[in-house]
C-alpha cells in the first residue's frame, strides 16, 4: 500500500451514483487509482482441522499518465508502466495456533502481474484469481492454497447508488460490493501434506481515488457470516483522536440476498481488549461486543489467535484474522467472521 | 623460572634501554617491513571485498547467480528461472556505470559511479527508506529516480529529491536523488547507485535483456537448481555461485598481488637482517657480563633463553609498532592498489580500508616467528660462552678467513642452485620457482659478502702505503670485524639489489612499451565516450557514429573496436571485435608468431580464426593452430588460433576476432571505441573538433596518439608508484642498519679508541675513520647490492614477470637512475657514520686509558 500513494487529479473518481454490470465490473478499472480483489474464509480440512485464510490482490495505479507517450519519449523498456500489482496471502492455522504470510509485488512487464479489463482475471507472479467459476491460487515455497469458490447470493452492493462513502470530501468513496457468501472446495498443501479442505468465503471488490481525508489515519473492518443466513459488514474509519468518521457504515445482507444499509447511528462497535505486536510495536484492539438493534443482533467477536499480523516489507503492516461470532448473551456460537485492522503501524494512504 | 627472569632484566632490558637509540633503530626496522606486509595485504583483500560487496549489496542470501557474458540476455529467461522448482527469488540485474563530474579534455576528471539497475518495486535492501517520498520516486514513468550511497551525496552536495548530472555512455543524463544508502548498508562499495529497472534498460541501450539473475535458491537443491537452470538459460549465459565470479577476479589480481607480497617480504629479509645484527651485537658486547653469569651458575639453556627472549621482545614491539605503521599505510596503499586494479582489470570503489583481524594476527605472528628465528644463531653462540673466559677486554671475533671461503661457496652453491630454478616452469599461472630462485640469490649473494669483506680489508691493507692513518686504521678495523660488517654489509644489498632489479625490470617494461606503442598507435586520433576510462571497450557507440565521422573531411579511415568479457578458464579474458582487412595496411597490431598480417587481412576475415595476445597465449600456453572453445550467444563456438600479437595493456588476456564473425555471434554492430586516421596535411585539432561535433549528442573524448601515450604511462607510472615506495622504505630501513653497526663498533672499541687518541690520533682522525669505514661499507654494499640486484632484475624480467604476467620483454638498464641511486645509497652510508663519528669523537682519552 505505500505503492499506492499518488496524488493527481486525473484520475477516475467515485463521486457519482454508479451501476454495476457484472460480469464485466468483476474485472479491472484501470483507470482508478486504487483496486483491491479480497478473499477471506474458513475452511476445515478432513481431518477436521480448521483455517482461516486470506488471499487479496492489489492495483494501484502510480499516475494518471500516457505510458505509450512517456515510452515515446524516454524509452520502450517493458517494465516502464503505471500499474503497480501486489497480492497478500495469509494462513491461520487454528489447531496449530500458527500464522503464515507471504507478499508479491509485480509490475506488468513479463506478464508478472495483470488485471483484465471486462472479465475477472487477475495475477500477481503465479498467484491467480480467474472467474467464472471462480478459481483463487496462491504459493509461497511449501505452503500453496488451490480455491474454487461459488457464490452463494448475488453481489452485495454497499452504500447508496453504487457510491460507497468513506468521508466528508467529494472523492472520499468508492464503489465496492461484496460476494458476501461463498462455498469454497480445494486443496491445501501446509507443514508437508496435502488436505482437500472445504468451507465459507467472503470475497470484497473495491475500486476508488483519493479515499480518504488526509486525517484518517486506517480502518478497522469486519464481516461476520452468521449461521441463520445473514451477513453483516462494519466499515469504521479512525480519525488520530480514536473518534469514528461519521461517514463510515455497514451493510446487512437478508437470507435472499437483499442489502440493508446501515448508518453509524444504527449500530455500535466496542473494542473490549487489546494486543500489542512483538513484531511491530503497534497496539490493536483484539476483541470487539457489536450491537445491531433493528437487527435484534448483539454479537461477540473474538479473534481465533491473537497474532494474525501481516509484516510486510512493500506495503504497510495490518492485522487480518479469522474470529469467532458468539452471542453476547448466551454465549452461543452465531457464525464466523474476519477483521482487518489498518492504520495502527503507519497511515495508510489511499 | 624467577632466575631466568632475573637474568632478562639484567641481560636484556637494561641493556636494551642503555642501547636505546639503537633498539629503537631495530624496532622501527622490523616494524616497517610487519607494517608492508600488513598494508599490502589489506589493501588487496579490500579491493577484493569491495568487488565482492557488490554481489551481496541487495542481499546476501543470494546464492546462484545467472550471468551472461559480456552481454545481457533476453530479459523472458527471468520468467522460466523465477518457475523453475526450488527458486525462491529471483531478481533481475543490470549492471553498468555513469560518470560524475567528468570535464572534456580530463580524462581523469570524472568518478566512476557502478549501476546497478533493480526492480525496485520489490523490498529493498535493510536500511533503505523511501517512506514520505513523493509520488513516484523510481521514476516508473517520468523521473529518473536513483538511490544512492551516502558518500555519494555528500560528495556532490546532494539531498533527497535534488537531481544530479552525469554521463551514461557518454550521454548526459539527470538523477533526481529519490533515498539514501546509509553508510551502515553499502559496506564497502560506495560507488554503486540503484536505479529501476526502467531506467537501467533505457539509459543504456538494454531494452529486453538483462545482466544478471540473483536467485535465491533452497540450499539443500542448490546442486539440482544449478544444473536443472542450466538447461534453460540461452547460450552465453552461464549460472554460477556468486563466489564463482569474485575467484575469477582474485585470479585475475592475483599476479599483481603475489608480485607485492614478495616485495614486502624482502623488506622484512632486510629486517630480519637488523635483528640478527642487533642480538649479535649484544652478544659480543657482553661477552664478559655473559662469562661472569655462567661462573655464578647461570647454565647454558638459560643464557639461550634469556636472548632468543631478547629476539621475541623485538618482534613483539616491533610487530606492533608494524600493525599500527600498517594501518595508516594500508589508508595510502589502498588508493593506489584500488587504482591500479581499476585501471588494469576492474572498476571498484573503495572508501575505507576493511582491517581483517585474522590478517593482523598473523602478520604479529609472522613478525614474531622471524625475529625469534633471527635471534637463534646469536642466542646459542651466548649459550656457548665459557664461564672461564671471565674478564676478555675485547669481544674478538674468531679468526673469520676460513669460514668466509666456506660461506662463499655456499653462496655460489646457492646462486647455481638459483640458476637452477630460474629454468623451472610456472605453478598454475604463479612463479614459485622464481620466488625461490630470487630467494637464492639474495641469500647466495649475502653469504659472499664476509668474504669480499676479508679480501677488500686485506687489498687496502697491502695497497694503503700512500693512504691516511685514519684510513689504514678504518681498513683493519674493517677487516678485523669481518661479521658484523658483513651483516650490515648484506642488509645493504639486499635493499639496494631490490632498488636495481626493480628499476632494471620497471624500466625494461617500460622501454619495452614505448617500442611497442610506437609500432601499434599510428592512428591519429582515438574516440571513446566520455568518462569510459582506458581499456574498457565495453561501452556501446552505435555504428552510425563512427560511419558519420568516416564521412567527415579530412578523415582517411575509421577503424572501430569493441570488446566483451568473457569468463575463460577460471578468469576473465576480453573477447575483442577487430577489422582483420586493415591488420596488414595499417598494422595497428604487432604479430609475433604465428601468420604474417598479410596473411592474416587475407584469410581472417570472415572466419572464426583469431589472434591471442602474448600475455593470454603464455598463461593459458597456447600456440598458433591451437582450437579455443568460448561461449558466446550462438553457443559454445570454437575458435582457431592464426597467430599471436604483442600486448602490454593488460596481463588477463584478449582474443581479437573478426567484425563479421563477432557481430554474428553478439548480433551486435556498436563500437566501444574507435580510430581516425587523417588524410596527409589535416588540421588534426580542426579534425579533433569535427570529431566531437559529429558524435553529438554523444559526448566523446577524442585523443590524440601524443595524449594517449601519455595517458598510457601515466597509468603505467602510477601503477609502479608503489614498488618506488618500496624500495624507499627498503633502504631507509638499511641505512638504519648501517648506523647501528657502526655505533656498536664505535662502543666497543672505546678503550681502543682512547689508547689511539693517547697514541697521539687526532680527533679529526678519529672522526674520519669512522667515516672510512662507513664507506666501505656502502661502496661494499653497493657493490654487491649491484651485482645480486642485476641477477634478480634478469630474473624479474626472463622468468617472474613473463610467467606471472605474460609480458614478454627485453633488458634495458637505466643507467643513469641507477647510477644515481646508488650514488644516493653510498651518501646515505656515509651520512649514517656521522652520528657514530662523533660519539668515538668525543671519547676521552683519560677515561680509555685508566681502563686499560
Amino acid at each position: 500500500m505505500k505503492l499506492l500513494i499518488a496524488a493527481a487529479a486525473a484520475f477516475a473518481i467515485a463521486t457519482a451514483p454508479y451501476t454495476f454490470h457484472f460480469p464485466a465490473d468483476h474485472g479491472s478499472h484501470p483507470s482508478y487509482q486504487t483496486e483491491w480483489w479480497y478473499f477471506t474464509g474458513h475452511l476445515k480440512a478432513a481431518d477436521g482441522r480448521k483455517f482461516g485464510y486470506e488471499v487479496t490482490f492489489f492495483r494501484a495505479r502510480v499516475r494518471p499518465q500516457d505510458v505509450a507517450r512517456a515510452q515515446r519519449i524516454l524509452g520502450s523498456s517493458k517494465w516502464r508502466g503505471d500499474q503497480v500489482y501486489a497480492a497478500h496471502f495469509a494462513l491461520t492455522d487454528q489447531n496449530g495456533g500458527k500464522f503464515f504470510h507471504a507478499e508479491r509485488v509485480a509490475r506488468s512487464a513479463l506478464g508478472l502481474g495483470a488485471a483484465a479489463v471486462g472479465k475477472l482475471a487477475v495475477n500477481v507472479d503465479t498467484w491467480s484469481l480467474k472467474g467464472f467459476p471462480m478459481t483463487l491460487h496462491a504459493d509461497d515455497g511449501d505452503t500453496r492454497l488451490a480455491l474454487t469458490q461459488q457464490p452463494l447470493k448475488p453481489p452485495a452492493i454497499h452504500g447508496h447508488d453504487g457510491l460507497f462513502r468513506k468521508g466528508a470530501c467529494a472523492s472520499c468513496a468508492s464503489h465496492y460490493y461484496s460476494f458476501s457468501r461463498l462455498h469454497t472446495r480445494g486443496v491445501l498443501t501446509y507443514a508437508g501434506k496435502t488436505l482437500a479442505v472445504s468451507g465459507t468465503s467472503w470475497m470484497d471488490h473495491e475500486f476508488g481515488t483519493n479515499q480518504l481525508l488526509s486525517e484518517e489515519t486506517g480502518w478497522d473492518w469486519m464481516s461476520l457470516q452468521l449461521d441463520d443466513g445473514r451477513e453483516l459488514m462494519i466499515y469504521l474509519f479512525r480519525r488520530p483522536d480514536n473518534t469514528i468518521e461519521p461517514q463510515s457504515s455497514g451493510s446487512l445482507i437478508e437470507r435472499d440476498g437483499r442489502v440493508r444499509p446501515l448508518s453509524l447511528n444504527q449500530f455500535t462497535v466496542t473494542a473490549t481488549s487489546r494486543w500489542r505486536s512483538g513484531a511491530t510495536h503497534a497496539l490493536y484492539p483484539a476483541s470487539w461486543r457489536v450491537r445491531v438493534p433493528s437487527a435484534s443482533l448483539d454479537l461477540n467477536v473474538t479473534p481465533v489467535l491473537a497474532n494474525q499480523e501481516l509484516v510486510l516489507r512493500s506495503s504497510p503492516s495490518y492485522w487480518e484474522g479469522a474470529t469467532d461470532v458468539r452471542d453476547a448473551a448466551t454465549n452461543r456460537a452465531r457464525g464466523q467472521g474476519y477483521v482487518e485492522l489498518t492504520g495502527y503501524v503507519e497511515r495508510v494512504i489511499l | 623460572m624467577k632466575a631466568l627472569l632475573t637474568l632478562f632484566r639484567s641481560l636484556v632490558l637494561g641493556y636494551m634501554w642503555q642501547n636505546r637509540l639503537r633498539s629503537f633503530v631495530t624496532l622501527l626496522a622490523i616494524g616497517l617491513g610487519i607494517a608492508l606486509f600488513v598494508a599490502i595485504d589489506l589493501a588487496n583483500a579490500t579491493a577484493i571485498a569491495s568487488f565482492s560487496s557488490n554481489v551481496n549489496i541487495v542481499t546476501s542470501r543470494v546464492n546462484l547467480q545467472v550471468l551472461g557474458e559480456g552481454r545481457g540476455f533476453d530479459e523472458r529467461t527471468l520468467l522460466k528461472v523465477m518457475r523453475a522448482p526450488d527458486v525462491v527469488q529471483a531478481s533481475p540485474v543490470i549492471e553498468d556505470s555513469i560518470v560524475v563530474g567528468a570535464r572534456q579534455g580530463d580524462p581523469n576528471s570524472g568518478e566512476i559511479l557502478r549501476v546497478l539497475g533493480i526492480d525496485l518495486l520489490q523490498p529493498l535492501p535493510e536500511g533503505v527508506d523511501v517512506r514520505g517520498n513523493t509520488s513516484d520516486p523510481y521514476g516508473l514513468m517520468d523521473g529518473r529516480g536513483a538511490i544512492v550511497s551516502q558518500r555519494v551525496v555528500d560528495r556532490l552536495g546532494l539531498h533527497i529529491g535534488s537531481s544530479f548530472a552525469a554521463l551514461a555512455g557518454g550521454r548526459p543524463v539527470t538523477f533526481t536523488v529519490a533515498a539514501i544508502v546509509p553508510r551502515t548498508v553499502s559496506a564497502a562499495d560506495s560507488s554503486v547507485v540503484f536505479v529501476d529497472i526502467v531506467t537501467a534498460q533505457e539509459l543504456f541501450g538494454k531494452v529486453g535483456t538483462i545482466d544478471r539473475i540473483d536467485c535465491i535458491v533452497a540450499p539443500q537443491h542448490l546442486a539440482q537448481v544449478k544444473a536443472a537452470l542450466g538447461k534453460i538459460v540461452p547460450p552465453g549465459t552461464r549460472v554460477v555461485e556468486p563466489a564463482t565470479r569474485t575467484d575469477e577476479v582474485r585470479r585475475l589480481l592475483r599476479s599483481f598481488q603475489v608480485n607485492l607480497a614478495a616485495i614486502s617480504l624482502i623488506a622484512l629479509l632486510v629486517g630480519a637482517f637488523l635483528i640478527y645484527n642487533t642480538v649479535a651485537i649484544s652478544v659480543v658486547q657482553r661477552r664478559a657480563e655473559i662469562g661472569t653469569l655462567r661462573a655464578v651458575g647461570a647454565t647454558r639453556r638459560q643464557i639461550f633463553a634469556a636472548f632468543l627472549t631478547e629476539g621475541a621482545l623485538f618482534g613483539v614491539l616491533g610487530s606492533f609498532l608494524g600493525l599500527i605503521f600498517g594501518y595508516f599505510l594500508a589508508r595510502l596503499a589502498v588508493g593506489a592498489v584500488t587504482h591500479t586494479v581499476n585501471t588494469l582489470y576492474v572498476g571498484t570503489h573503495v572508501d575505507r580500508v576493511l582491517y581483517d583481524p585474522r590478517l593482523m594476527i598473523e602478520a604479529l605472528l609472522f613478525g614474531i616467528a622471524v625475529a625469534m628465528i633471527s635471534a637463534i644463531a646469536p642466542a646459542v653462540e651466548a649459550a656457548r660462552t665459557q664461564p672461564s673466559r671471565v674478564m676478555g677486554s675485547r669481544g674478538f671475533e674468531p679468526r673469520m678467513t676460513r669460514l668466509a671461503i666456506l660461506l662463499s661457496l655456499g653462496g655460489l652453491l646457492l646462486l647455481g642452485v638459483a640458476y637452477i630454478l630460474a629454468q623451472a616452469p610456472a605453478i598454475d599461472g604463479l612463479p614459485l620457482f622464481g620466488y625461490a630462485s630470487a630467494l637464492c640469490i639474495i641469500l647466495g649473494a649475502s653469504l659472499c659478502v664476509p668474504l669480499g669483506v676479508i679480501v677488500t680489508a686485506r687489498l687496502l691493507q697491502n695497497l694503503g702505503y700512500g693512504f691516511s692513518s685514519a684510513a689504514m686504521l678504518a681498513a683493519a678495523n674493517f677487516g678485523g670485524t669481518p661479521r658484523r660488517n658483513s651483516l650490515a654489509i648484506a642488509a645493504l644489498a639486499i635493499a639496494v639489489a631490490m632498488i636495481v632489479s626493480v628499476s632494471v625490470s620497471v624500466f625494461s617494461l617500460r622501454a619495452t612499451v614505448a617500442a611497442w606503442l610506437d609500432q601499434t598507435l599510428i592512428a591519429d586520433l582515438f574516440v571513446r565516450p566520455m568518462g569510459v576510462s582506458g581499456e574498457v571497450y565495453d561501452a556501446r557507440i552505435p555504428a552510425k557514429i563512427p560511419e558519420r565521422i568516416r564521412a567527415l573531411p579530412g578523415v582517411a579511415a575509421v577503424d572501430t573496436f569493441r570488446g566483451v568479457e568473457i569468463p575463460c578458464r577460471g578468469s576473465l579474458i576480453t573477447l575483442a571485435r577487430t577489422d582483420f582487412r586493415t591488420i596488414g595496411q595499417r598494422d595497428w597490431v604487432r604479430v609475433s608468431g604465428g601468420a604474417d598480417a598479410a596473411t592474416l587481412a587475407r584469410t581472417l576475415p570472415g572466419t572464426t580464426r583469431v589472434i591471442v595476445s602474448a600475455p593470454f597465449a603464455e598463461k593459458a600456453n597456447l600456440h598458433p593452430g591451437d582450437a579455443l572453445v568460448l561461449d558466446t550467444p550462438a553457443g559454445p563456438t570454437s575458435f582457431r588460433i592464426a597467430a599471436i600479437y604483442d600486448d602490454y595493456s593488460n596481463d588477463a588476456g584478449t582474443v581479437m576476432v573478426d567484425q563479421r564473425t563477432f557481430n554474428r555471434l553478439y548480433r551486435d554492430d556498436s563500437a566501444g571505441m574507435f580510430s581516425v586516421y587523417a588524410k596527409p596535411g589535416t588540421d588534426l585539432n580542426a579534425l579533433r573538433t569535427r570529431v566531437i561535433r559529429a558524435a553529438l549528442p554523444l559526448r566523446v573524448e577524442v585523443q590524440t596518439t601524443h595524449d594517449l601515450r601519455a595517458v598510457v604511462f601515466a597509468i603505467f607510472d602510477r601503477t609502479f608508484l608503489i614498488t618506488q615506495a618500496l624500495n624507499i622504505i627498503a633502504i631507509t630501513i638499511a641505512v638504519m642498519g648501517v648506523v647501528s653497526t657502526l655505533f656498536a663498533l664505535v662502543l666497543e672499541r672505546r678503550r681502543e679508541i682512547g689508547v689511539l687518541r693517547y697514541l697521539g690520533l687526532t680527533i679529526r682522525s678519529v672522526r674520519n675513520m669512522v667515516l672510512y669505514e662507513a664507506t666501505l661499507i656502502g661502496v661494499l654494499g653497493g657493490l654487491f647490492g649491484i651485482g645480486a640486484g642485476m641477477l634478480l632484475g634478469l630474473l624479474l624480467i626472463y622468468v617472474i614477470d613473463r610467467q606471472a604476467f605474460g609480458w614478454p620483454m627485453h633488458l634495458h638498464v637505466p643507467y643513469w637512475p641507477l647510477a644515481e641511486s646508488l650514488l644516493l645509497v653510498l651518501i646515505a652510508a656515509i651520512l649514517a657514520g656521522i652520528y657514530p663519528a662523533q660519539v668515538a669523537a668525543r671519547i676521552a682519552t683519560a677515561d680509555a686509558v685508566r681502563a686499560e
